[in-house]
């Protein structure tokens, strides 16, 4: 008996360039991963289109034949499916039979009763899951149909022959496991649970079952090496004892060699076959063309022995001892992001919540940083972007960072918000996105979600440094108020030295009368009244007072200091007072008082000193002269005998001088 | 039995307390006797007040002994002190301050000192100068100095002498750099200079008293200060140099 094969063999090889390799277990990265390791398609970056054709050149006669169309797509970071449809994915057996009847004329007659026995596999599905960045797992599954059409004679009553066909046919789907795994040095491993379990759909009648394909269960190991950026090795062996191995060889940048080959009867390492392929990357198409080879043709030229047939027991549609030399063309093609990615973000930290009365302050002062990893084989120069959505107006980048191959480093970033910020009413969660992009790549490699936490505009995170921006001395209606108060204070006193004490001392009196001190040490603990609503609301705690009267007196342009005091003893029970210049130099501090405990001698910019007043605002409602004594009081305890400012307790922060 | 002054110290302390303020722990400072002009001003406040012997002074206090004056105190009725005549002295000034304490203080200036503002780091809004009325000639109408104040600058600096008499080379040092800086130009400064050189000396900062004994204006001193200063430079580079 003769067989006669169709030409539509084809074998789990739909990747060209997994063809060229022969060993892919490890290394499956596109939409054929359904096919060689479901956790490849992680590799995915975007969206992946793939074509396959291929043409059995063993086979006289034989054109190319579309194989296959998949997609695939990246998700959520992590994730990836594809799917696949393969029409060229077919096994046909056509296995003749013919008889010869004598008509009455004494003519023969030839009639033909062919069996055709086929199998499809043109339908996959894959999803997989990257769970480290190093580990990813997947599962595929294939729809194998199989169909048998025998047609059958028989002589009827009038002696006539007769013939009827019967079509039977059996479907299931089979699905496998893998898992892929890399080491940074350059090792990758992989691992398939080919068949791993069976959804049968429908089965061959009793009769038939020889025909079934006998889809079993087994188990490929790959590994894979790279012994630079240039050059790479790999190996499967599974357990129906074939073993592959193959390397690809990157002969410059976009053009790559391949060859491989693949043994039988392991470990006897009969050898099968040898493959042979390029590969052209010029993003975003992959091209890759290769040919495979087998040294025993017998039965691979499209007509075999029956018997074979029956030996084979249908095992596999894939690679089959009827598998003919074969020269296969895929495409890829990436739409989406397309570059290689050079850089990733392992970790975000944000450093501080964004307090927006000191906005300005994190365009200088990170707000955040970012381990970047260099995940290239080559140096990189890396930037690293943060952006608040509605706040920003464009990311805020940093400048570029060196990373050698497969080190971190971590970059701070900054943050130049615009005044939206200060819409903020109460304490919010915002989504933050930091990206990084590593040269020469234009677009970004990695992106990062972070949450921004954004304060009130009214809140303080308690540090005296901070509590300066609360103080606005431009504010219209400060300097309506300062400007109202000393105008109609028409200041008598023609004595210019005394000018700035004479305005502190009217700005104070006149504030006093306007604004009442509540002691809310709820609010005083993060809370802040801008001086404008301190006036407006006629009431505010130590800070806003203390704040108030900086601000009115910026806007007269007397210089002010913040006088911090957290006392060793009981931190919780810190306190802030302010001194300003009087611009009275030293020697005339007999001016303001002949008690040297009342004032303080500093030196300015220009190297002249003059003499300040120390002023505690909370005494607000008993005028201007005890809030200078308490304040001098304070000073006098906390500085000149306690020495708070040498043993680092007592900060005196300048406010700028000029507004 | 508890006397108004034992009353008032235990407020002070109590307060102290409250607020957390890490106050030395001053000694009793009580006034033993009283001769003619002897006023006290309490902390912060601006007027002399008559006190009487067996009063207790504060710590932030100060004493005023007047012309053909004096008086006498005790540091927790052990150490007596005479003051006198046309001598004021701080409470605060009689302790002694530790050779760290004393640097820090004398760095106090130049670490209050008001920074030169670095802009490169800073957003900073627009320069703008808002004046009110009418702009003034500054030192056209300067007020001299009230009557009496260079007086009582003179007396501090007796204070000054006082505390180097009594071991308070610190205070004493510092007290009369204080005094200089208010009054510039008060005719015995390099005489006074001369004392917080000696005092720095007597408190083992050589280098401090060695700057300080060569920015004394020689023209201000008597030929045998001169000598003594040369030799006193000379001592202390030797001392610098060992």
């Amino acid at each position: 008996m003769i067989l006669f094969p169709n030409i539509l063999f084809t074998q789990y090889l739909s990747s060209s360039r997994g063809v060229g390799v022969a060993a892919f277990t490890a290394l499956s990265s596109d939409v054929s991963s359904v096919d060689w390791n479901p956790a490849g398609l992680t590799n995915i970056r975007e969206w992946e289109l793939n074509f396959s054709n291929f043409k059995s050149t063993s086979i006289a006669k034989s054109g190319f034949t579309f194989q296959s169309f998949g997609i695939g797509k990246k998700f959520f970071e992590k994730h990836a499916a594809a799917i696949r449809y393969s029409p060229g994915s077919n096994l046909e057996f056509v296995v003749p039979a013919a008889f010869s009847v004598y008509d009455t004329a004494g003519n023969i007659i030839i009639t033909k009763f062919d069996k055709r026995i086929s199998f499809k596999k043109n339908y996959s599905v894959g999803y997989a899951y990257n769970i480290l960045d190093e580990l990813s797992f997947g599962f595929s599954a294939r729809l194998f149909d199989s169909k048998v059409s025998d047609t059958k004679y028989f002589i009827d009553t009038n002696n006539v022959i007769q013939s009827q066909v019967s079509d039977y046919s059996a479907s299931s789907w089979a699905v496998d496991f893998g898992a892929q795994y890399k080491i940074n040095d350059g090792w990758y491993f992989g691992l398939v649970f080919k068949n791993l379990f069976k959804i049968n759909e429908e089965d061959f009648t009793e009769t038939m079952r020889n025909y079934q394909l006998n889809l079993t269960k087994s188990v490929c190991f790959g590994v894979a090496y790279s012994f630079s950026d240039r050059i790479i090795t790999s190996f499967d062996i599974d357990t129906k004892n074939k073993l592959r191995l193959g390397t690809e060889i990157s002969a410059f940048d976009l053009f790559k060699i391949r060859g491989g080959f693949y043994t039988t009867d392991f470990p006897k390492f009969s050898l099968e076959a040898a493959s042979i392929g390029f590969g052209i990357n010029y993003n975003p198409v992959q091209l890759s063309l290769s040919y495979l080879r087998f040294f025993e043709q017998t039965n691979r030229l499209g007509v075999s022995n029956i018997d074979i047939l029956n030996m084979s027991r249908y095992a596999d549609i894939d690679y089959t001892p009827f598998t003919p030399d074969r020269l296969s063309l895929s495409v890829s093609v990436n739409l989406g992001r397309t570059k290689d990615i050079l850089a990733r973000i392992e970790f975000v930290e944000m450093l501080s919540e964004v307090f927006p009365a000191s906005y300005q302050t994190y365009a200088f002062r990170p707000i955040g940083k970012a381990r970047v990893r260099n995940v290239s084989t080559k140096p990189i120069e890396a930037k690293v972007s943060f952006f608040v959505d509605d706040f920003m107006n464009e990311p805020t980048e940093t400048k570029p960072f060196r990373i050698n191959p497969d080190e971190t480093v971590e970059v701070p970033f900054l943050a130049v918000f615009n005044s939206s910020i200060n819409r903020v009413k109460k304490f919010s969660i915002y989504d933050g996105t930091v990206y990084v992009h590593a040269e020469p790549a234009a677009d970004y490699d990695d992106r990062y979600q972070t949450r921004v936490l954004v304060r009130g505009k009214n809140d303080w995170n308690g540090d005296v440094l901070l509590l300066r921006y609360f103080i606005t001395p431009n504010d219209p209606d400060i300097i309506k108020f300062s400007r109202k108060v000393l105008d109609k204070a028409k200041l008598e006193n023609e004595n210019g030295l005394l000018l700035k004490f004479e305005h502190a001392t009217t700005l104070f009196n006149e504030l006093s009368k306007h604004v009442q001190y509540i002691n809310d040490p709820k609010q005083t603990a993060d809370f802040v009244q801008y001086p404008a609503e301190t006036i407006s609301l006629r009431s505010g705690d130590c800070d806003d007072l203390t704040v108030c009267y900086a601000a009115l007196l910026g806007g007269v342009g007397i210089s002010s200091a913040l006088v911090d005091v957290i006392p060793p003893d009981d931190p919780t029970n810190s306190h802030i007072y302010l001194m300003f210049d009087t611009g009275i130099e030293a020697p005339d501090a007999n001016l303001i008082s002949e008690n040297s405990k009342r004032f303080v001698i500093r030196k300015n910019e220009k190297g002249i000193q003059t003499v300040w007043l120390p002023v505690e605002t909370t005494v607000l409602s008993k005028g201007f002269t005890e809030a200078w004594n308490t304040g001098a009081s304070y000073y006098f305890h906390d500085v000149i005998i306690n020495n708070g400012i040498g043993k680092g307790w007592v900060r005196i922060v300048d406010l700028p001088t000029s507004f | 039995m508890l006397t108004t002054q034992h009353v008032k110290k235990n407020i002070i302390l109590i307060v102290a307390l409250i607020f957390g303020f890490t106050i030395n722990i001053f000694p009793e400072i009580k006034l033993l006797s009283v001769k003619g002009d002897v006023k006290v001003r309490r902390g912060v406040n601006e007027q002399w007040q008559l006190i009487k012997a067996g009063d207790i002074l504060n710590y932030d206090d100060a004493i005023f002994i007047g012309n053909k004056s004096a008086g006498t105190v005790s540091i927790n009725g052990q150490k007596k002190i005479a003051l006198p005549e046309k001598t004021i002295v701080e409470i605060s000034d009689l302790r002694f301050l530790s050779k760290e304490e004393l640097l820090l203080k004398l760095a106090m200036d130049r670490i209050i000192a008001v920074p030169q503002q670095d802009r490169r780091n800073e957003l900073m809004p627009a320069q703008t100068t808002i004046i009110h009325g009418e702009k003034k000639s500054e030192k056209s109408a300067a007020v001299p100095n009230a009557f009496g104040t260079v007086e009582n600058a003179l007396k501090m600096l007796n204070g000054a002498k006082l505390l180097f008499d009594n071991k308070f080379y610190g205070t004493c040092a510092l007290r009369v750099r204080e005094v200089l800086r208010i009054h510039p130009t008060i005719d015995t400064g390099a005489e006074y200079k001369l004392l917080t050189a000696n005092s720095l000396e007597k408190a083992e900062l050589y280098d401090e008293a060695l700057n300080e004994y060569v920015s004394i204006p020689l023209e201000n001193i008597s030929a045998k200060q001169k000598q003594t200063l040369q030799q006193n430079i000379e001592r202390l580079k030797n001392k610098s140099g060992d």
